[in-house]
């Protein structure tokens, strides 16, 4: 199995050498830098590279993704403030660790669920549950090796686009900051075809070329 | 990164620490108002702000319903500790704020109403959403915050409809101020964290300074 992703298209293509297994929609990237002042956004570079590892992914970058999806939380209503799990049945406060108020996480869950509630888990992460991260291969080993490393761009969904899912509205797909946005449901089927197995090649084309 | 152990007892009493209070009369997160020693409990279950008008607190907060619906409503409590009215709202209240002598309400859709004969009148201001007033002396400055949200398009602005005035600033936990008669905005979601100050009546930004880490207190900045 191998995936082939057409930035120009918003395709992405898992095949092997007889057969396509499948098309889905993916988009990345802008064609060239964007204007974004908190992070400017970019291509998804093109090249060849390796699938890696699948995971809940914690980045400072973004406020919202500073909390892993699905961490639990627990409302504190007459403190305005909601706290959050952390390691040993430990609870850090989301205003104070994070600056985003119960307020803040109320509108956040109307504006994805229309539900003024505090959720039970943190779904606000921008890189929604899983994150499958790729990597340049030097050696050709198909293996993360010490001198390599794993690229800032991934395949995920968004805090929104797994609202959509759930609600069963219709998946509003916008573009990245040079990652690639999948759906939820086809990065479900993305999964049980293999096609994130650890060690796939993975092929970024060209904005203009095709399929 | 403060750290709790689940629900320490020490830790409820820390939460009765008012939130705000203006003379005798303080209103708290839990939705109460004190004084002198005296609570009130309003009905609301959590409070995230109020303003004082010199007649009484405005709080502006949620009832939450035994499925955790959080339903937005304000309240007023006077100077005497009476609870005067409570105002169920559709939208959330994001802020009071006083203008030419009279008491406003801000909500979340950017839509302003005016307190008059115990009730809430809609008035021709109307801002953009999700905006705080920073300042209504003489005409009315609105920011608004960079969203939350990686995939959102727009970014922060301060804006005066009154000056017909704007500019977009990406700022988010450092709530821009009016210090000697300047707007003072820092952009604390950009990498390079910037602070600017702004004439109040062009909206134009007289200078910019790169900082280290986003200052709270903005008036302290030093722009030379």
């Amino acid at each position: 199995m191998e995936l082939h992703f057409y930035p120009g298209r918003n395709l992405l293509v898992a095949k092997d050498k007889t057969r396509i297994h499948g098309r889905f929609e993916a988009w990345g990237g802008p064609s060239t830098i964007g204007n974004d002042a908190r992070m400017a956004e970019e291509p998804t570079w093109p090249g060849q590279y390796i699938i890696d590892k699948s995971h809940a992914y914690r980045t400072n970058t973004w406020p919202l993704s500073r909390i892993t999806w699905g961490t639990k939380l627990l409302d504190k209503p007459s403190q305005d403030d909601v706290w959050y799990q952390l390691p040993e049945n430990k609870w850090g406060s989301i205003k104070n660790d994070h600056k985003i108020s119960r307020s803040d996480i109320i509108d956040l869950y109307f504006n994805l669920y229309s539900l003024r509630i505090v959720p039970k888990k943190w779904v606000f992460n921008d890189f929604g549950p899983v994150a499958i991260r790729w990597f340049k291969d030097s050696n050709g080993n198909r293996k993360l090796d010490a001198n390599e490393q794993l690229s800032g761009q991934m395949f995920h969904t968004t805090q929104a686009n797994e609202a959509e899912e759930i609600r069963r509205l219709p998946i509003n797909m916008v573009h990245s900051h040079g990652c690639i946005h999948l759906k939820p449901r086809e990065r479900d089927q993305l999964f049980a075809i293999g096609a994130f197995k650890p060690g796939t090649i993975f092929t970024v084309h060209k904005y203009y070329e095709n399929l | 990164m403060k750290i709790y152990k689940s629900t320490p007892p020490l830790l409820f009493l820390l939460i009765f620490v008012s939130a705000c209070s203006s003379a005798d009369l303080s209103w708290n997160y839990d939705g109460s108002v004190t004084m002198s020693g005296k609570q009130l409990k309003t009905g609301l279950q959590s409070a995230y702000s109020g303003f004082s008008n010199g007649e009484g607190v405005f709080i502006a907060g949620y009832k939450i319903d035994n499925k955790g619906i959080n339903h937005p409503y304000a309240v007023f409590v006077d100077n005497e500790l009476t609870m005067r009215s409570s105002w169920k709202r559709n939208r959330k209240v994001q802020q009071f704020f006083l203008y030419k002598k009279h008491t406003y309400l801000l909500d979340d859709l950017g839509r302003v109403e005016l307190y008059e004969n115990s009730t809430w009148v809609e008035s021709s201001i109307k801002l953009q959403s999700n905006s705080i007033i920073v300042d209504s002396n003489e005409f009315i400055i609105a920011c608004k915050p960079t969203p939350l949200m990686k995939t959102s398009e727009n970014i922060g602005s301060c804006y005066s409809v009154q000056k017909s005035w704007k500019v977009d600033l990406s700022w988010r936990v450092v709530k821009p101020k009016i210090c000697d008669n300047f707007l003072v905005v820092v952009e604390d979601s950009n990498r390079e964290i910037k602070a600017h100050r702004i004439d109040i009546d062009s909206g134009e930004i007289l200078r910019s300074i790169s900082i280290s880490t986003p200052v709270e207190h903005v008036c302290s900045l030093q722009f030379n």
